[in-house]
């Protein structure tokens, strides 16, 4: 493989004569920890015993299978037993041994301090996640290839057809890439000896569910062939958005692992707030597959709506608990005319522009069913429903969504100010979860207290309980077409939320100004010498001369 | 190189919390000078360091290379310093040689400008009999080699090393202070850092003392004598008498502080070096009837200059 003939290669090189430079030349388009890390896979005892086993057992089971039905062969469809089997059993290092390969490796750089290292060198952090990443993949190929005689042979036995037998390594080739994905991100929350075995041990339940699934999957789908024929035409289209929302998710923790490796002072948020995007966008695509397969229930996009608010609230916390004050190097790379401040505020690092692309996102989420069940919006027997009904829903939501995500900023600000300058993503999560429940749980007991002697204050205070406002809402939504004015977007109580949202957003507005619209650094003075210079490169001193 | 000095600091000042480490330090290192960087533990040389080497961000300040600043211009800075750190990471199964290939790698050196850079700084830095061994198996020696052959693969202008000498045995630091002789003269500016200061003192050009974060003093060794309070330390062994000795002595010298340990006496004088003529003074010294075994004037090392700049006080 690469790695040996590099490893010859080279060791040659050091005695003062290289043969092969063309591997070695052509390794120099490979990500730089890519080519480490396949050195060091190789090289590593963990591997060669996998392999070694994983050699065994596909020659064992080919072996088995012809032994036990040696005689009918021709006429026998073992070879569906054998792909399940075979599965089975490569659950085992993929689901298990890679992430956790991907975990170690992430969490050792912290431990030998390797990772400082890394970054004094010309080499970004996403680089050498993506690096790591891709050298786990290359690990997962490998065992997949010498498992592979294995599979033709089962399918050169019969009884199952080629389809089939390429799904179980493609589908469990893509849960070990998101397991490895998980595995980096829990990789590089490990800052101590306590956290490392808290979350090794989250992480290896996660993976024994994981394996689980994997199991239940190919014994119903490949022992039992229990997949119905017309599946695919059926939710393929959903399958497909719910994979490619999976692997965005996947993609986030890889940059979430990255940005987590980053020191605060740079820039670690744009490419995560990317990824964010992707997710969304993969969450809109399963939102629209849905709500086109499902037309006349209209709680389809309502729930998904539902389960996607929780999600970017927990992503808001996370972008509203960055820095306040933008390190100096961010502040460098701002644009300076204020028009364009505001054109690209969601991408601008730091609190404020994190409040802002969480709002401005969860506002595009919103406007995606109402686009799909517009686009959808035939009329005829059936469809019960227009896009007009989702608006009032969509528009509290978000109503709710920016007032409570906007008190948690300013909360966080003010324990920023007063008590602990360093809170971060833990504290905004726990002012977050004391908000909620402050806004639902107290205001729901309060309700129950108040609601049968003052019904004025009762609705006064189901008016700050965003869950209960959304139960409301959803009953009244469902249970019939609606016209938009039923809808209770001009609702007695919908006015003083929104006179909640803009008290929020006032005593939001001057941190928010001056996070969008801090002074950018003046540049330094030797760089623009810098850049006259790299136009032309002086002669370098050779180092090493003698 | 571009009219910049290769390194300096100016008014640079690290918190960590309440924890002054750095604290409003200034200094600046030509290229092809050794600049000695001494202070107790904990006065903040590491942290000075890691800030020059773009791993940490200053409170406020200014950190330079080359004119390119530290805290701004991080990824052009990186191109041109080399640091090795009081630490060295290992990779389980990585060879020397792998080890370097990566960092050249990294760097972004490719095909035959990388191979040559791992060759030579395998042979440069005296590990290519080592050079198949995995890095682990390595020697506290190889190691801090190792470590040196890592921040030298991109042929950075200005160097920074963080005790490299620490755990070395004599052989090996009497090597290390050739190698880092020979890296300045190739016109690299240095910053080194030590505890062992008899280390420094043959190498180094300047020192840089700094206690609790603050600048004690910095230049070239002989303007920081001139700037102290100028003594000069006479030891000698006599074979008897040794009050009659000290006595003595105390009449013909302006003579600050004795010690006395049995037949060996030590004073120090309030004279400068130059002023004190010592021939005469052993001269008239055996004239007088005394049996001196041993006479000398002391030279006062980087060491005697830690000690009287520095209180020792620690954070
Ligand atoms: N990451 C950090 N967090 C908190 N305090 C720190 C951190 N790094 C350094 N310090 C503190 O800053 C001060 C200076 O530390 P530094 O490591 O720079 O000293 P040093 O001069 O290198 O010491 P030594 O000679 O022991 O290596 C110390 O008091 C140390 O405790
Ligand atoms: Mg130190």
């Amino acid at each position: 493989m690469t790695a040996n003939s590099t490893s010859t290669s080279a060791s040659s090189s050091q005695s003062g004569k290289l043969d092969s430079t063309r591997l070695d030349d052509w390794s120099d388009w490979l990500n730089p920890m890519l080519v480490k890390e396949m050195r060091q896979v190789a090289k590593s005892h963990v591997f060669q015993w996998t392999f070694l086993l994983v050699v065994v057992a596909s020659w064992f089971l080919g072996l088995g299978a012809i032994v036990v039905c040696y005689p009918a062969i021709r006429y026998q469809s073992f070879g569906r037993s054998l792909v399940a089997l075979l599965g089975c059993l490569m659950v085992i290092p993929l689901v298990f041994l890679v992430p956790g390969t991907m975990f170690r490796s992430m969490e050792l750089e912290r431990r030998e301090a390797t990772f400082e290292l890394l970054s004094l060198t010309t080499l970004s952090t996403r680089q050498i996640v993506r690096g790591k990443l891709l050298s786990i993949l290359a690990m997962a190929l490998v065992l997949w290839s010498v498992a592979a005689p294995g599979l033709v042979f089962a399918y050169l036995l019969g009884g199952i057809d080629i389809v089939e037998v390429v799904s179980v390594p493609v589908g469990l080739f893509f849960v070990c890439a998101v397991a490895s994905s998980v595995a980096a991100l829990a990789g590089s929350l490990a800052r101590n000896a306590v956290v490392v075995t808290i979350v090794a041990l989250a992480l290896i339940v996660g993976l024994f569910f994981a394996a689980m699934f994997c199991w239940a999957v190919i014994g119903e789908t490949i022992w039992d062939s229990r997949l119905p024929a017309g599946w695919w035409s059926d939710i393929g289209d959903f399958a497909i958005a719910l994979a490619v929302l999976i692997a965005s998710g996947a993609s986030l923790c890889v940059s979430l692992a990255a940005a987590r490796w980053m020191p605060p002072e740079v820039d670690r948020s744009s490419f995560v707030r990317t990824r964010l995007l992707w997710v969304a966008g993969a969450a809109m695509m399963v939102v629209a597959t849905l709500s086109y397969r499902f037309p006349n229930e209209i709680e389809v996009p309502l729930d998904l709506i539902v389960w996607f608010t929780c999600g970017w609230f927990v992503a808001g916390t996370l972008l509203v608990s960055e820095r306040t004050e933008l390190s100096r190097r961010i502040r460098r790379r701002l644009p300076a005319s204020p028009w364009r401040r505001i054109l690209v505020a969601w991408r601008i690092p730091g609190s404020a522009g994190g409040y802002v692309f969480t709002v401005a996102s969860m506002a595009a989420l919103s406007a995606t069913p109402l686009l799909v069940t517009w686009l959808h919006d035939k009329p005829g027997p059936g469809v019960v429903h227009s896009p007009a009904v989702l608006v009032g829903p969509l528009l509290i939501n978000w109503i709710y969504f920016s007032t409570y995500l906007g008190v948690v900023r300013l909360m966080l600000l003010f324990v920023r100010r007063r008590f602990f300058p360093q809170a971060g993503f833990l504290t905004a999560l726990l002012i977050a979860l004391v908000v909620l429940s402050a806004g639902t749980l107290i205001s729901g007991l309060l309700l129950i207290v108040v609601a049968p002697f003052q019904p004025t204050e009762a609705r006064l205070l189901s008016l700050l309980s965003w869950p209960a406002r959304w139960v409301e809402i959803y009953e009244a939504v469902s249970s019939g077409p609606f016209l938009l004015t039923s809808v209770p977007v001009f609702h007695d109580l919908t006015l003083p939320a929104t006179i909640a949202l803009a008290l929020v957003w006032i005593l939001n507005l001057p941190s928010l100004v001056r996070g969008l619209f801090a002074e950018t650094s003046p540049l330094p003075q030797a760089v623009a010498q810098a850049e006259e210079a790299e136009r032309a490169p002086p002669p370098t001193p050779d180092p090493f001369a003698d | 190189m571009n009219g910049f000095p290769a390194l300096s600091v100016e008014n640079l000042t690290r918190h960590f919390g309440s924890t002054r480490a750095v604290d409003g330090v200034t200094f600046t290192v030509e290229s092809g000078r050794i600049a000695g960087f001494i202070g107790p533990n904990g006065a903040g040389k590491t942290t000075t360091m890691r800030i020059l080497a773009t791993l940490e961000v200053p409170t406020s300040g200014e950190a330079h290379i080359c004119g390119f600043s530290a805290v701004d211009d991080p990824e052009r800075v990186r191109q041109v310093v080399g640091f090795m750190p009081d630490h060295f990471g290992v990779y389980p199964y990585v060879a020397c040689w792998e080890y370097l290939d990566f960092f050249a790698r990294a760097y972004g050196l490719r095909g035959a400008e990388r191979r040559d850079a791992v060759e030579r700084t395998l042979a440069y830095t005296g590990i290519d009999s080592v050079a198949d061994k995995p890095t682990r198996a390595l020697s506290k020696g190889m190691r801090q080699r190792l470590s040196l052959g890592r921040a030298l693969i991109h042929d950075p202008s200005v160097l920074i090393l963080d005790e490299p000498a620490a755990g070395l045995d004599p052989r090996a630091r009497i090597e290390l202070r050739r190698l880092i002789r020979d890296l300045a003269d190739q016109g690299k500016a240095i910053l080194v850092s030590s505890h062992i200061l008899t280390e420094l003192s043959d190498i180094v050009d300047e020192v840089i003392v700094i206690e609790q974060g603050r600048l004690v003093a910095a230049g070239p060794m002989a303007d920081i004598r001139q700037q102290l309070d100028r003594s000069c330390t006479i030891e000698l062994v006599v074979a008897e008498n040794p009050e009659g000795a000290v006595a003595w002595l105390q009449e013909r010298l302006e003579v600050r502080h004795v010690e006395r340990n049995g037949m060996k006496i030590q004073v120090v004088c309030a004279e400068a070096e130059e002023e004190v003529d010592e021939a005469d003074v052993l001269v008239e010294l055996v004239g007088a009837g005394f049996r001196v075994r041993r006479f000398g004037v002391r030279q006062e090392t980087l060491e005697d200059l830690f000690l009287e700049l520095t209180e020792g006080k620690l954070q």
